[in-house]
């Protein structure tokens, strides 16, 4: 048989490797919350192996050895800093605030100035070139004043502005410019393209400026109502990437019991069953590939003939995100009408200050939902279809693109809303059920009547709820054959009946043990802290989250690893007359290797930097290798991995051949390589 | 047109076709210019704001792609190019006016800033 060049197995190697090596695991993001910019938990690592390690304040993840202890101090200042307890009496808005407001309002009377007279210059400026005669003199200089009146105008409204989210941006990133850069384009849409400036978008932000900083207020006014009430919860839980989280237990802050788990030694031969599980089902995903590779030669395979079923399949899928996206453009329209409703009602007469507090609670939500709405449009709009028929390569980059993390964000906004809706708006029935009707209100009262709240839910479980369903189609798709697994999620924080509520004022230190918790890396620690109060019943309110930590938990220092692969193996000589030639023929192969993992941080130098990414190792590999063509014969060698056992250089020898025994091999830790992939599409590790 | 594409150094009359177009792009009256350098696709995205922000007054603002800033004379180099910047902004004075990096450029309210620091300018 004619065997063709194996420089194409090699390049899709090549490939893989690439792709893995720029695309990390995909991770649980933690849940974006209030930022605060002093450190209120000063925590640190004990391990036998590395010492007692302080943790940085407020970096991304750091490494933790996964036979280590993790602690933290609360810093009992910087927490009454949090909480404010000092201001006794809190208006409305605090003066900061009010000064937030009176600064914003008055940038629409500039916007419209600056408008005015940029449209009169433009006008003037057009006609002379549009004239063709040369210009005189005073006409000149006339022109030029204008240009640098309507300039000074504009600076007068772009520059405050600018300097507002510049000091926003400050406040929230001290230490890190393009976030803060980023943070800018939140004006981008009162700057559209072609346009001076929207007017409507201009409005809207400074409206919901202004809503932030009363919301703000009105929670700082609460904490100070009640304090000397106030508690703080913590909450520990630990995962491996893709599985459901469970508690871990954070002494003295919870009730749930210390975990008494047998910890796998950082270096062994031996196979524990875990490692025999995933072996088995990456020797399987391994010896598939090989064979994936035998039929990507063959054009008359089953392969080569379902992928066109697979794309058509995908492009229908496509095809559905635009109608749901269309569903939007209705939604989007009802809130806004339902918003004209909602402001009328404040108008009533009939009203007390409390329900009228409470719609306009729900009107800061409608507004939320219609930004929100406009953020699923704006992200889930898949791009336009090229003319002509689409492209194979195309519709799977596409498809790519839109499985990437704006659509999944854009899908989980979808599903907070389609939820939280509807309690919404049942919540405003139950509220406007007692009201003496007048003619403000009557139009939300009818809003809010069982048969419409009915089309209303319709509405928004058509265009938002109907999302994610779709998403999670084209991610399974696109995936190939393995579904997000779905995560059971824990009861909020607050309502936790296994966490204690601890005075914040005597605050005590915390303990994690992750000896006893966690068998082997790599999991995420994660944890939650809030500020509650509780009434005299006993319920209780959530003033102030705080943002979460995480700890990226591993096997650090010697660490080894049995590993699947999937190798090209090249003979070294013909063999015996009538030997097949083996020239990088695939074959499923089994590697114990050894790495030496660094901490690493954002103190970690450069070259434990260089290292963790290329993370070498060596080791010794045994391959299912058919010289002969009389089944399977043995084959044992050594190897060197580089980026996590993901590529694999080695030589070997074959236990059973009769001649030529000798052979290099290049390999692939495929269910690695599978892993990283997944993740770029937003799946779960196996 | 918002934008103006100055030729490669290697492009068939290149530089000296380049240093025309640059001039008369920043001596034409009552217009004031953005100049964007180099290439790349984070030289897209500031390509495409600068043209955003200049289509919002035609007739005065210019956007003046420069690919390959080797094109350039000594004097243009002195006068219009600035170290570490992606983009700047020339004002009626035929002066630099504004500076902004390769991120900054990307941000609508400053290159918005830009234009008008160059519209502000007196002749």
């Amino acid at each position: 048989m004619k065997r063709p060049c194996p420089r194409i197995e090699f390049f899709a190697a090549l490939l893989i490797v690439a792709g893995c090596a720029q695309h990390p695991v995909a991770t649980r993001t933690s849940t974006p919350k209030e930022k605060t910019t002093t450190p209120v938990f000063h925590y640190e690592e004990r391990s036998k192996l590395f010492g007692t390690r302080q943790l940085p304040a407020d970096g991304y993840r750091p490494d933790v050895d996964y036979r280590s202890e993790l602690r933290f101090k609360v810093d009992s200042a910087s927490l009454r800093g949090v909480i404010k307890p000092d201001r006794s009496v809190i208006p409305a808005l605090t003066p900061e605030q009010e000064a937030r407001a009176r600064f914003l309002t008055p940038l629409l009377d500039a916007a419209r100035q600056y408008v005015n007279k940029a449209a009169q210059a433009s006008l003037e400026v057009e006609r002379v070139q549009r004239g063709g005669r040369p210009v005189t003199p005073g006409e000149r200089t006339r022109l030029n004043s204008l240009i640098k009146e309507q300039a000074d105008l504009g600076l007068a409204f772009q520059q405050p502005l600018a300097q507002y989210l510049t000091e926003q941006a400050q406040a929230q990133f001290p230490n890190d410019e393009d976030k803060r850069l980023e943070y800018l384009k939140k004006a981008d849409p009162i700057f559209p393209v072609g346009r001076l400036i929207d007017m409507e978008a201009l409005g809207r932000f400074i409206r919901d400026e202004i809503s932030a900083a009363a919301k703000t207020a009105a929670r700082q006014k609460e904490i100070a109502e009640t304090q000397g009430a106030v508690y703080l919860r913590i909450r520990a839980t630990h995962a491996e990437p893709g599985r459901p989280e469970a508690p871990l237990h954070v002494q003295p802050y919870d009730k749930f019991e210390e975990g008494n788990v047998e910890q796998e030694p950082a270096v062994s031969f031996k196979l524990t069953d875990e490692d025999r599980t995933r072996l088995q089902q990456s020797l399987k995903v391994a010896s598939d590939a090989a064979q994936f590779v035998r039929d990507v030669r063959n054009s008359e395979s089953g392969l080569r003939k379902d992928a066109g079923a697979f794309l058509a399949s995908l492009r229908s899928d496509l095809g559905k995100l635009r109608q749901a996206v269309d569903n939007l453009a209705d939604l989007d329209a009802a809130i806004k009408k339902l918003a004209n409703i909602v402001e009328q009602a404040g108008d009533s007469t009939a009203l007390t200050e409390e329900q009228k507090k409470r719609i306009g609670d729900f009107k800061i939500y409608l507004e939320e939902l219609k930004r929100d709405v406009n953020t699923v449009r704006e992200k889930a709009r898949p791009a336009t279809q090229p003319a002509g028929r689409p492209n194979e390569i195309d519709t799977l980059l596409r498809a790519a693109d839109d499985l990437s993390g704006d659509l999944v964000q854009a899908a989980e906004l979808a599903m907070r809303h389609a939820t939280e809706f509807p309690q919404r708006l049942k919540d405003l029935q139950s509220l406007l059920s007692g009201v003496q009707v007048d003619d403000a209100i009557r139009p939300l009262v009818e809003t809010v009547a069982p048969n419409a709240v009915a089309d209303w839910n319709r509405l928004v479980s058509k265009s938002l709820g109907a999302y994610p369903a779709l998403v999670q189609t084209v991610k399974s798709l696109a995936a190939g054959t393995r579904p997000a697994q779905l995560v059971d999620a824990l009861a909020g924080l607050s309502d936790d009946p296994d966490v204690y509520d601890m005075p914040f004022e005597d605050a005590p230190d915390g303990t994690m043990s992750l000896a006893r918790n966690i068998p082997r890396g790599p999991e995420i620690v994660r944890v939650e802290t809030q500020l509650v109060s509780k009434d005299t019943d006993g319920r209780r309110r959530v003033l102030r989250e705080l943002p979460d930590r995480e700890f990226a938990v591993d096997k650090f220092g010697l660490v080894s690893k049995w590993s699947g692969n999937l190798i090209f193996v090249k003979r070294e000589g013909e063999g015996e007359t009538g030997d097949p030639k083996i020239n990088f023929d695939p074959a499923p192969g089994l590697s114990w290797t050894l790495h030496y993992v660094p901490l690493t941080g954002e103190t970690s130098s450069a070259g434990d930097k260089a290292w963790k990414f290329l993370n070498p190792g060596a080791g010794l590999s045994l391959a299912a290798l058919d010289f002969e063509d009389k089944g399977v014969q043995l084959g044992i060698g050594v190897h060197l991995t580089l980026f996590n056992d993901l590529l694999q250089l080695g030589y070997g020898y074959n236990l059973n051949a009769g001649s030529d025994p000798q052979y290099i091999f290049i390999g692939i830790g495929f269910t690695e390589g599978i892993n990283q992939l997944s993740g770029m599409f937003g799946g779960n590790s196996p | 047109m918002a934008l103006i594409t100055l030729p490669r150094v290697n492009d068939p009359g290149g530089t000296p076709e380049a240093q025309a177009k640059l001039q008369a792009a920043i001596d034409e009256p009552f217009t004031v210019v953005i100049i964007v350098y180099e290439e790349g696709p984070e030289v897209e995205h500031v390509l495409e704001t600068c043209t955003g922000r200049a289509l919002a007054k035609p007739a005065i603002r210019r956007v003046v792609w420069c690919p390959d800033p080797s094109v350039l004379s000594p004097e243009q180099k002195k006068n219009f190019w600035r170290a570490n910047k992606a983009a700047v902004s020339v004002g009626l004075a035929d002066t630099v006016a504004d500076a902004l990096t390769l991120k900054q450029a990307q941000v609508r309210i400053l290159v918005e800033g830009a234009f008008l620091a160059a519209e502000g300018q007196t002749p």
